[in-house]
């Protein structure tokens, strides 16, 4: 029952690949680059929090390989972005884009520091 | 009958925790405070312990032991199938916290009583928080009477594994351990007489627990890496972040506090960072076990749950920063710092550790706020932090190389120069050297922290001249061990190799300038698994120099699938390999990795960890030894 | 810290604030809800333009512009989702109960085992599509499955269910809207 069991699962995930092999092959280094660069940075939106490099999940897969033919097609890296944000919303994107809402995301770190070293400052006397 | 004792305990050692909560208004009591101690932390054992044994002896009439364990499962895992999920790694929570209070109970006896009685009063005030949230919403005895089921649903496959038996309780031991800190800074706010000597008693228990914490991470990034099969060890997860931003504050702490202990500095300063660690503490717990955002780790989620630790998570900031709002208008005037001395370059460190927790507390907390204010949903993740949390570290790291050097009080640029000479000189040396080898393949930022690390490195080397003392040991140690992990994240982040590839049993593959042949596969048969296990060899220049055994394991009580990487570790570079899934053809898709340095990381954490209980040691003695000469 | 009372009143000041800021987002946010169901009364965004073959026949290929004239039920699912399998009972009420047509699309998944699904559990779809790359997936967004779609007769989405539907749910919030559409029709 189990040995069955076992042979229908690994079966049933195996059913997946009829697509493309894993073995994503490029025309260049650059364009590799820019897909392993890319898959890191989009969220697999059926998982709690995982990129779609790291996921087994079919849409993620999806998303892998719809990446790897738009690279591959020559499709730049802003634009592929362009599309899946398009698609998905922000919540895609492990990257926040850059608006007003997402400013003090962006900045408040850096004037953070600065309000710290003018603090900083206050305390010290010029040497 | 057993699970009704646990219970019992709890319900007992709560009354304990309020007498100790009211002896701290009512001071005549407070002669009771040190037995109702010893009570309140027997009772919580007690309960831990009743909880232990019934996983060990299959008892699936408790709802939780039903739901986290299984006849099949190994004896190691019953056991820390207790924490492996929300209501016993709760009790776990306040297990270590009893044991803290036991720790401090027989450690600082001799203080003045006012500080005592407060300590206690305020180590029962947590108790009685955390107890009454177990008893409330996350009873860990619930029964599930009278339908028994026959067998549990088993742990979760995730967490069968020897990494697990360690990493919560490492990790609580550190974030528990930051009350006592706490403790010792509310004691010093409620007693203003005292409040100069609160940062030497407080120091060992701060170097203790952020050592604690240390290992704690590391070993949650170890294990990331060998159990999830992508071979990553850090991803920036809400449930990381809640345990590196007291990590963080905790070193600004242990470099403050070292300042308070020896000369009237600080003194506020070290109070705040004390009340933010442990508080930190609490947001991570709250964030974790609240729903409230998105992550691989966090416990289910129950917002009755939520709203309890969010009450009391309130009643703590609100009461310690009200009494820290106080603290200051009592305060005096504070003296100028010289730049060139140490306290001033401890103190710009400290600057730069704050506002890296804020930026990680930030980004944790951002889906969060943009959900809220404008229902839209947003992800924060590592390209993020990389962009943000990295460069604003980078001027912390250079400190960290020049700071030690500094004398106190007093300096001057040119004679740190002077004392720096010998030792830059061999960093140049050893920089022109890596540069040699690996200049033109290393992205910008690797090398500024290759760089970096060098530095700390050889730095922290050189202090090993000189007079010597234990105190000096354990910071040489955690500065070394921190350049260390630098080095290691700098150099496998830039130099690793990834493959995935689609291969049949008997192929053999080329990643990097190594050959993977995938030798055999064969039938696995484990205690509640089965699966398959494959068998790798990499060899180089035709001589074989690895064997791998990755498996795929089928748990049949939960009926999951779990991947099982192996890997080859080695001190300068690791191979790591992950079967995936099986083709029609009978092919398999393989993961295969190649990490430089990796191991550098986790070596750095544990020497961290090291230098800080060393120093731990060295101030505990030292306070034990003050009051018996006094 | 600073010696000034200003300064210390402001230092004072700015840690109520950011207290009381972060509990105020923590507080709000074990109440944020995640409405399942979404409805876009005005137009409604169109249905992505795609060209998919049907299960039973890969030589027949099935447009958007077969689906436009009149309202369709678009239901997303896949014979490896549990849940999916689990509500397709409901789905068999809903096509004996109801008159409206339900196109069913699989995602990533396999003609055989599809196949073996319907026989067994039913079949209360018109045709259904095999997106088997996951194309229609990810031009509609798709964040998993089951998700089901309601178009109105020129193909725009009028209102869209994440996950697992009910035949309460169903007949409480998709039939007036489908009454509505297939008069507007």
């Amino acid at each position: 029952m189990q040995r069955w069991l076992l042979a229908f699962l690994l079966g049933a995930i195996g059913s997946f690949n009829v697509l493309a092999t894993e073995e994503l092959v490029f025309d260049s280094p650059h364009k590799a680059q820019t897909f392993q660069a890319l898959i890191k940075e989009f969220r697999c939106v059926t998982c709690p929090n995982q990129s779609i490099a790291d996921s087994q999940a079919p849409v993620a897969a999806a998303m892998r390989n719809d990446i790897y033919r738009r690279v591959q097609v020559g499709e730049s890296a802003e634009d592929i972005r362009g599309y899946l944000l398009s698609r998905y919303g922000e919540y895609v994107t492990y990257r926040p884009r850059l608006k007003p809402a997402t400013w003090f995301l962006w900045s408040g770190p850096f004037i953070l520091l600065g309000l710290g070293l003018l603090g900083f400052r206050s305390r010290v006397k010029a040497c | 009958m057993i699970p009704e004792f646990g219970l019992f305990s709890l319900i007992l050692a709560l009354c304990f925790a309020f007498v100790l909560m009211t002896a701290g208004f009512y001071r005549p009591l407070a002669v009771l405070q040190r037995p109702a101690t010893f009570g309140m932390c027997a009772f919580v054992c007690l309960s831990f312990i009743l909880l232990v044994y019934g996983f060990m002896q299959d008892d699936f009439s408790v709802s939780y032991i039903a739901q986290n364990s299984n006849t099949q499962l190994p004896f190691m895992y019953k056991l820390c199938a207790v924490w492996g999920g929300h209501e016993g790694s709760l009790l776990l929570w306040v297990f270590i916290l009893s044991l803290w209070t036991l720790g401090v109970t027989f450690l600082s006896r001799s203080l003045p009583a006012n500080i005592m009685c407060s300590l206690y009063a305020v180590l029962g005030a947590i108790h009685a928080g955390f107890l009454l949230l177990l008893l409330h919403t996350s009873n860990p005895f619930l029964r599930l009477l009278p339908s028994m089921p026959t067998d549990g649903a088993d742990l979760n496959p995730l967490l069968q594994d020897p990494g697990f038996v360690m990493h919560p309780p490492f990790l609580y031991l550190g974030y528990v351990g930051f009350a006592i800190p706490f403790a010792f800074a509310m004691a010093a706010m409620f007693n203003p007489k005292e409040v100069f000597s609160w940062a030497k008693w407080a120091r060992p228990y701060a170097l203790l627990a952020f050592s604690f914490l240390t290992i704690g991470i590391s070993l949650g990034s170890w294990w990331a890496y060998y159990e999830l099969g992508w071979g990553g060890w850090w991803f920036w997860d809400p449930v990381e972040n809640a345990s590196f931003m007291p990590w963080l504050v905790g070193a600004a702490l242990v470099h403050a506090l070292r300042v308070s202990s020896l000369k009237p500095l600080f003194n506020s300063w070290s109070l705040l960072l004390a009340l933010c660690a442990f508080i930190l503490s609490l947001v991570g717990t709250f964030l974790v076990r609240s729903g409230v955002l998105a992550s691989v780790h966090a416990f289910a989620s129950d917002p009755a749950r939520g709203v309890f630790i969010l009450y009391f998570l309130a009643v703590v900031m609100i009461g310690s920063f009200g009494l820290y709002g106080i603290h200051l208008q009592r305060d005096q005037g504070v003296s100028r710092l010289r730049f060139v001395s140490k306290e001033s370059f401890i103190l710009l460190g400290n600057v730069i550790f704050v506002t890296a927790t804020a930026t990680v507390l930030l980004g944790t907390l951002y889906p969060l706020i943009m959900e809220v204010l404008t229902h839209d949903k947003i992800s924060v993740g590592p390209p993020y932090y990389a962009a943000v949390f990295v460069p604003i570290m980078l001027p912390l790291l250079l400190l960290m190389s020049f700071a030690p050097y500094t004398f106190w009080e007093q300096d001057s640029s040119k004679a740190l120069f002077q004392r720096l000479s010998k030792p830059l000189l061999l960093c140049a040396g050893i920089i022109a050297l890596v540069g040699y080898f690996t200049w033109l393949s290393l992205p910008a930022i690797s090398l500024v922290g290759v760089v970096l690390g060098i530095l700390i490195v050889i730095s922290s080397l050189f202090k090993l001249r000189g007079s010597f003392s234990f105190n000096k040991l354990g910071m040489i140690f955690a500065h070394f061990g921190l350049g260390l992990a630098v080095l290691g994240i700098s150099l496998t982040t830039a130099l690793e190799t990834e493959k995935e590839l689609q291969l049949a049993v008997g192929s053999t593959a080329t990643v990097a300038n190594y050959d993977v042949q995938f030798a055999a596969l064969s039938e696995l048969n484990g205690p509640n698994y089965i699966g398959k296990q494959g068998h790798f060899v990499i060899s180089k220049d035709k001589q074989p120099i690895a064997n791998l055994y990755p498996e795929k394991r089928f748990f049949t009580a939960r009926e999951t699938m779990m991947t099982e990487t192996a890997i080859d570790p080695g001190f300068l570079r690791d191979f790591y390999i992950a079967l995936g899934e099986r083709f029609i053809d009978g092919t398999w898709s393989v993961r295969i990795y190649i990490k430089p340095f990796v191991r550098w990381l986790w070596l750095g954490g544990i020497l961290v960890a090291l230098g800080a209980f060393i120093a731990a040691m060295t101030a505990l003695q030292s306070n034990h030894h003050r009051r018996n000469v006094v | 810290m600073n010696t000034s009372k200003v300064g210390k009143s402001l230092w004072q000041a700015t840690i109520a604030i950011l207290v009381a800021v972060l509990l105020w987002f923590l507080w709000k946010g074990l109440f944020v809800q995640h409405p399942m169901t979404v409805v876009d009364s005005q137009q409604g965004q169109a249905f992505p333009s795609f060209t998919l073959s049907k299960v039973d026949d890969a030589n027949q290929k099935v447009t958007l512009k077969d689906l436009q004239g009149k309202p369709h039920i678009v239901h997303v699912f896949a014979s490896w989702c549990s849940v999916c399998v689990e509500e397709h009972p409901v789905w068999m009420t809903i096509s004996k109960k109801f008159p409206y047509p339900i196109v069913g699309v699989v995602y990533r998944d396999e003609v055989d085992p599809v196949k073996m699904m319907l026989d067994k559990k039913g079949n209360p779809f018109i045709y259904v599509l095999n997106d088997v790359e996951g194309k229609l997936g990810l031009d509609l967004g798709l964040m998993g499955v089951p998700v089901t779609y309601i178009l109105d007769a020129k193909g725009n989405v009028r209102m869209q269910q994440l996950g697992a539907l009910s035949l309460s749910e169903f007949e409480a919030e998709f039939v007036p809207l489908l009454v509505t559409l297939s008069k507007e029709a």
